[in-house]
């Protein structure tokens, strides 16, 4: 378990209005529910502020070790094909974290 | 090429399945609609997905929330997209779900143009991040 540290940010109260509208939505009273989405959303914030754009990565991984790295599918595809490879039989991560939730624009509908 | 139909921006765009070398169309370019509503990168119909067999590597799946609030997954994988008109070529993640009959090009490739939509000339102008 890390250890918890307390932090008073200050945030305008519509934000905090729509943050606790969000967590009560999504996780009820669950106790800490608030801290943890802070935090997610700041460690997510950071990384994308540690990737300067133009350096996105992209990795080949098997289960969790990495099988190949480079700085565009068409290196990576390159450097499966020079360790024999199959692409098949990896799964291509990049750098840039893939949100889990996006929205999907005014065309998009459902079939 | 980029170019307003009727109303609509749209840029014409080669899909590549890098690892398999894999073109989409295999001749000339298809169209693909500017929407800057889409979060993503770029979503395209399952049946182009499967004919760049890019449904053949292993996949992601993620929510995709709809303007009217209803909620869909996709499932994609990363691909590469060309813009021959500017000898532009990005990678990005290439996504795709039931029911989707045109490719859509979201912010996440767009946010490496300089876009400019003027309605007032019907001109859409795409130029590359210097």
């Amino acid at each position: 378990m890390p250890r918890l540290v307390n932090l008073t940010v200050s945030m305008s109260a519509e934000t905090v209005r729509k943050l606790r509208r969000a967590i009560r939505e999504l996780c009820g009273s669950r106790r800490g529910a608030l801290s943890g989405l802070v935090e997610d959303a700041v460690l997510e914030a950071l990384e994308r502020l540690e990737t300067p754009t133009g350096m996105e990565r992209f990795r080949a991984l098997k289960g969790d070790s990495i099988v190949a790295e480079a700085d565009s599918l068409e290196q990576l595809a390159s450097r499966l094909k020079d360790l024999k490879v199959d692409s098949r039989s990896v799964r291509i991560i990049s750098s840039i974290h893939l949100t889990p939730v996006a929205r999907a624009g005014f065309r998009a509908r459902e079939a | 090429m980029s170019a307003f139909l009727n109303l609509t921006p749209i840029v014409r765009v080669v899909l590549e399945n890098p690892f398999s070398g894999i073109l989409y169309p295999p001749d000339g370019s298809v169209v693909a609609t500017i929407d800057s509503g889409y979060e993503g990168f770029l979503t395209i119909p399952t049946s182009v997905f499967e004919q760049l067999r890019l449904d053949e590597l292993q996949q992601s799946t993620r929510t995709l929330v709809l303007a009217n609030g209803e909620i869909l997954t996709s499932k994609g994988t990363y691909a590469t997209l060309r813009l021959p008109h500017l000898s532009a070529k990005l990678d990005g993640f290439v996504e795709t779900y039931r029911g989707l009959d045109e490719i859509m090009l979201g912010v996440q490739a767009l946010s490496h143009f300089n876009a400019i939509l003027d309605y007032c000339s019907r001109r859409v102008s795409l130029r590359t991040c210097p």
